[in-house]
């Protein structure tokens, strides 16, 4: 069986001819239309769960230097913020000086039902100042197993640690913010122990330099920081 | 009287009847305006009496079987079924059973029946969840109820589409089975 999706009400009626009392009689029809897409249908899982994590590690990282490329592609940093973006500072003369904001986060997700399919999954943060006078994006990443570390090193900064991307979402104004993971991130969520992840600007992401303070700025405490994971278990 | 269409025995134009003729032949031959208008003559109708054939007793055996499940129908589906029936000419319940008659001709069997239907979504995605009940025409055949899912469907496939936007059951040949048309109502 399957479930089949129709625009029913644009299809005009069709003439179906019949015999009535011996005499050929025109009547209108609404046919059944023909179905756009459809999909099978099979037994399903049990209930549908949502559930949220408080993050039990963050790193907020902050790596500037004159030279771009150096900002980007170093392999560790300090300790800053919790700042997401890039910042570039005219020191005049030509000089600038570029700033490199990321945060990593892990929660401990061991507590999902191993056989489980997650529908969906979301970081939930506060967002506490925006500086940017542009709209940009954050992006999610993936470095699992090994980064980053628990607890947090210096070297969990190194974007060549990371692959792929999961999601992202546009930055606000303060107040409530949501990074949505797509499917790629949904397979991130680690259903086997703690699911760890970096943040980081759409621009950064692309390397692509900054032109201004294009910084946003969040609640630090780990209770500010917390994944809802939405999944089926199974029948 | 005159055979329409060359037709005999089937039925008549007639015209200038006396209402004495017509209680005259009240039980032999029936009188009556075809479509409103045209005033015929036919035989006088008769109900079919037992022996049936095997097949008549068994399409009457289904249409019982249609009449019987209006009862196990949710409240939900019901009120699809009312919705998707707005602006029809024919009653919900005709096209229910209508539906089972139907999928009994081409198969010989009751078509599988949706008793209920949810939509659960997420994010970007969402799923159509139905109850179905599989009646048979042997009564002693237990009833079968199974629960069954699509699988998980980007919004974006379904909304891309013109609008307005229904779902309904579908054997895998393509042939509706007893759903109604259910408007789709999630947004992006």
């Amino acid at each position: 069986m399957r479930t089949g999706f129709t625009n029913a009400f644009i299809n005009k009626p069709l003439k179906k001819y019949y015999s009535y009392h011996g005499i050929l009689m025109p009547c209108n029809i609404q046919p059944d239309p023909e179905p756009f897409a459809s999909y099978e249908i099979k037994p399903g899982g049990g209930p549908v769960v949502t559930t949220t994590f408080e993050a039990i590690m963050k790193g907020n990282f902050d790596k500037s230097d004159f030279d771009y490329d150096l900002v980007h592609n170093a392999v560790e940093s300090g300790f800053y913020g919790p700042y997401l973006g890039q910042k570039r500072e005219d020191f005049g003369g030509g000089l600038y000086l570029y700033d490199i904001f990321r945060i990593v986060l892990a929660w401990d997700t061991v507590s999902l039902p191993f056989d489980c399919t997650i529908l969906a999954a979301k970081i939930k943060a506060t967002l506490t100042d925006k500086w940017s006078s542009f709209i940009f994006s954050i992006v999610v990443r993936n470095g699992m197993p090994l980064y980053p570390h628990i607890p947090v090193e210096r070297r969990d900064y190194n974007f060549a640690m990371y692959s792929r991307y999961g999601g992202s979402a546009e930055i606000t104004d303060p107040g409530p913010w949501e990074l949505v993971f797509d499917e790629v991130g949904r397979s991130w969520i680690n259903k086997e122990g703690y699911s760890k992840f970096i943040l980081m600007s759409d621009r950064d992401f692309v390397s692509q330099p900054p032109v201004a303070n294009d910084t946003i700025g969040f609640m630090d405490m780990l209770q500010f920081w917390k994944l809802e994971v939405t999944y089926q278990e199974s029948a | 009287m005159k055979d329409l269409k060359g037709r005999i025995g089937i039925v008549a134009k007639v015209d200038n009847v006396r209402p004495e003729t017509i209680e005259l032949l009240r039980g032999k031959i029936d009188f009556y305006m075809l479509r409103g208008i045209l005033p015929v003559a036919r035989r006088w109708p008769k109900k079919p009496k037992p022996p049936y054939t095997p097949l008549q007793a068994e399409a009457m055996a289904v249409f019982a079987i249609a009449n019987d499940t209006f009862k196990v129908l949710t409240d939900n589906i019901v009120k699809a079924w009312r919705l998707g029936s707005v602006g029809s000419t024919a009653a919900w319940t005709d096209t229910f059973r209508g539906l089972i008659m139907k999928y009994w001709k081409l198969n010989r069997v009751i078509a599988p029946i949706a008793i209920d239907y949810q939509v659960i979504e997420t994010e970007t995605q969402f799923k159509v969840k139905w109850d179905i009940l599989q009646r048979f025409i042997d009564l002693d055949i237990p009833w079968e109820y199974k629960e069954l899912e699509t699988i998980l469907i980007n919004k974006e496939d379904i909304l891309l589409a013109p609008k307005p936007i229904y779902f309904t059951l579908l054997s895998d040949e393509g042939i509706r089975l007893v759903a109604p048309y259910i408007a789709f109502g999630i947004e992006a």
